[in-house]
C-alpha cells in the first residue's frame, strides 16, 4: 500500500513537473510572440512598400536574433525584443518622427519673427524649436516625401537667415551642416537647395571667409540666373552679397558700381532689399578716399528711409545708425560718432538686450569714439579701454576667438594701446 | 553613432549593437543608418549564416566605407572644433543666460 502510494506520489510529482514545464514553454512562446505581433501591427501604420522593404531586410531579422538568442534568459529576450518592436511601432519605423517632426517644427516656427528683438523667454522657446528642427533633420531618410523635404529645407534656410541676422552665424552653419544630406537628396536646381546655398555663402561672408564666400556666390549667381532669371529676388540677393564680398576685399569702387546697378534695377521704391542695398552702398562710398561727407549724406537718407518704412527702433534702422557711427569712428571723427552711438547704445539695450552681439559692437565703437580725442593717459580713455576689454571677453564667450567681431576688437585694443590714432586702420 | 563606427573603422556592426553602444532606440537607429547609407558613408552586407540552420533570417551588418571614414572624421573634427570655439553648438542653440 505504502509502495503504491509512493509510486502514485512520484507520478504526481513528475506529472506536475511536466505540466509546469509545458506551461512554461507555452508561456515563453506566447511571451516571445508579443514583440513579433507588435512589429506586424506596424504594417498598418506605414506604406506597404516601406514596410515590405524594411520589415524583411532589417526589422524582422534583428528582432528574431534578439528573441532567439539562447545566451539570454526569456525575460531579458522579451524585454529587449519588446523595446525594439515597440519603439519601431511608436515611431512608425522612424517615419512618424520624420513627418510629424517636420510638420511640428514648421508649425512651431511660425510664431517667431526677428530673433534680434525676442525676449529671453521667447529665445529659449526658439532654441527648443530649433532643437526639434535638428531632430527632424536627423530623422529624415530617403523615404521622406520630396514635397516635405523641400518644405523642410526652405524652413531651414529661413531659420539660418534669422540666425545670421542675429549675428549667430555658427548656429546657421551648424543647421546647414545638419541639412546637408537632405540637400544632397534633392535636384541641384531645386529653389530650396539654391536658398540653402545662399545662406551658407552669407554665413561664410559674415564670418570673414570672403574668398570662399565669393567663389560660392559666383557659382550660385550663375545657377540663380539659369533657374530664376536675372531680375528675380533670389538673383538680386546673390548679387548683393557678391558686391558685399567685394567690399570685404577692399574693392569699394567696384562694389559701389554693383550696388548702384542693383538699386537701378529694383522694381519697387519700397522693396525690402532697398534698405540693405543703400546701407551697403553708403559703406562702399565711405571706403573711398575723400568721400566721407557723401557717405554721411547717403547714410542719413537710409536712416530716414528705414525710420519711415520700418520704424525708429527697428533693428535694421539701428544697424544703419550703428554703421554710420562706426564709419565716423574709423574716419577718426570721435565727436560726431559719439553723438550717434551714445543714444544708439541705449536703444540697442532696450530693443536687443545688453549682451546681444549688436549691442556689444555698438558699446565697443562708442568706447573707441570716447577714447579717440583723449590724451593717451586720460582717465576717460583708460575707462574706455577697460570697457572695450569687457566687450572682448563677452564676444569671446559668445562667438569664440576667431569670429570677425572678436578679432576686430582685439585689433582695436592693440591699436589703442599702441602709438596713436594716425595708425588706426579701417 | 558615427563615433561608434570610428572606434574601429574596419569593424562591422549589427543594428542592435549600435543601439547599445550609442544608446539610441530602434526607431532612431534605422533612419540614421538609412541616411548614412544614402550619403555613401556606410555600406551594409548580409550576415554570414545559414538561415535554415540558425532558424532565423540573415541580419544586416554595417561598416564605414573608406570615403565614409574620411568624411566622418572631418565632420567630427569640425563639430568638435565648433564646440570648442563657440558657445552656440548642438545642444546649445538656446540663448545665453544673460541675454535679455
Amino acid at each position: 500500500m505504502t509502495v503504491l502510494a509512493l509510486i502514485g506520489a512520484a507520478f504526481a510529482v513528475v506529472a506536475v513537473w511536466i505540466l509546469n514545464h509545458l506551461l512554461n514553454l507555452e508561456l515563453q512562446s506566447w511571451l516571445l510572440q508579443v514583440p513579433r505581433l507588435i512589429l506586424k501591427r506596424l504594417r498598418h501604420q506605414v506604406s506597404p512598400e516601406f514596410y515590405d522593404e524594411c520589415y524583411q531586410k532589417y526589422w524582422q531579422p534583428d528582432l528574431e536574433a534578439i528573441l532567439l538568442d539562447e545566451s539570454r534568459g526569456v525575460l531579458t529576450r522579451f524585454a529587449q525584443g519588446f523595446r525594439h518592436a515597440f519603439n519601431l511601432w511608436w515611431t512608425r519605423g522612424g517615419k512618424r518622427s520624420a513627418e510629424t517632426s517636420v510638420a511640428e517644427s514648421l508649425r512651431a516656427l511660425e510664431g517667431f519673427g526677428d530673433l534680434r528683438v525676442l525676449s529671453k523667454a521667447k529665445r529659449k522657446e526658439f532654441g527648443k524649436v530649433v532643437d526639434d528642427l535638428v531632430t527632424a533633420l536627423q530623422w529624415c531618410n530617403r523615404n521622406l516625401d520630396p514635397g516635405t523635404a523641400v518644405q523642410l529645407l526652405h524652413c531651414v534656410a529661413s531659420v539660418c537667415d534669422a540666425f545670421i541676422d542675429d549675428r549667430n552665424e555658427r548656429a546657421a552653419e551648424y543647421l546647414a551642416l545638419a541639412a546637408a544630406p537632405l540637400m544632397a537628396q534633392l535636384p541641384t536646381d531645386e529653389p530650396a537647395v539654391l536658398a540653402m546655398r545662399l545662406v551658407c555663402a552669407r554665413a561664410q561672408l559674415q564670418l570673414g571667409r570672403t574668398e570662399h564666400a565669393g567663389a560660392s556666390l559666383e557659382a550660385l549667381l550663375q545657377d540663380n540666373r539659369r533657374v530664376f532669371g536675372s531680375t528675380h529676388q533670389e538673383t538680386v540677393k546673390t548679387r548683393r552679397l557678391l558686391a558685399w564680398a567685394k567690399v570685404g576685399e577692399g574693392r569699394y569702387a567696384e562694389a559701389e558700381v554693383e550696388f548702384r546697378d542693383l538699386l537701378a534695377d529694383l522694381p519697387l521704391r519700397s522693396s525690402p532689399i532697398r534698405g540693405h542695398l543703400e546701407c551697403q552702398l553708403s559703406w562702399a562710398i565711405s571706403g573711398q578716399p575723400g568721400r566721407l561727407f557723401q557717405a554721411i549724406e547717403s547714410y542719413d537718407r537710409v536712416i530716414a528711409f528705414r525710420t519711415r518704412e520700418l520704424g525708429q527702433l527697428h533693428p535694421d534702422t539701428l544697424d544703419t545708425r550703428h554703421s554710420k557711427g562706426k564709419m565716423l569712428v574709423l574716419h577718426q571723427e570721435g565727436d560726431m560718432a559719439r553723438r550717434i552711438l551714445q543714444p544708439l547704445l541705449a536703444d540697442r539695450i532696450r530693443v536687443c538686450g545688453s549682451q546681444h552681439p549688436d549691442t556689444l559692437e555698438t558699446r565697443k565703437y562708442l568706447a573707441i569714439a570716447i577714447a579717440l580725442d583723449r590724451n593717451r593717459f586720460s582717465p576717460a580713455r583708460l575707462r574706455a579701454l577697460h570697457r572695450i576689454r569687457r566687450v572682448q571677453r563677452a564676444q569671446q564667450a559668445l562667438h569664440g576667438s576667431d569670429h570677425p567681431h572678436t578679432r576686430d576688437t582685439v585689433t582695436r585694443i592693440a591699436e589703442l594701446e599702441s602709438a596713436g590714432w594716425r595708425q588706426f586702420a579701417r | 553613432m558615427v563615433e561608434v563606427f570610428l572606434e574601429d573603422p574596419g569593424r562591422t556592426h549589427f543594428a542592435y549593437d549600435l543601439m547599445h553602444a550609442s544608446r539610441l532606440q530602434s526607431g532612431t537607429i534605422y533612419p540614421i543608418l538609412a541616411r548614412l547609407q544614402a550619403c555613401g558613408w556606410v555600406v551594409d552586407e548580409a550576415e554570414d549564416i545559414e538561415p535554415e540552420v540558425e532558424g532565423r533570417p540573415r541580419r544586416r551588418r554595417y561598416r564605414l566605407c573608406p570615403t565614409g571614414v574620411e568624411q566622418a572624421r572631418i565632420a567630427l573634427a569640425a563639430m568638435r572644433e565648433q564646440r570648442r570655439s563657440s558657445s552656440w553648438t548642438i545642444g546649445l542653440l538656446r540663448p545665453q543666460g544673460d541675454l535679455r
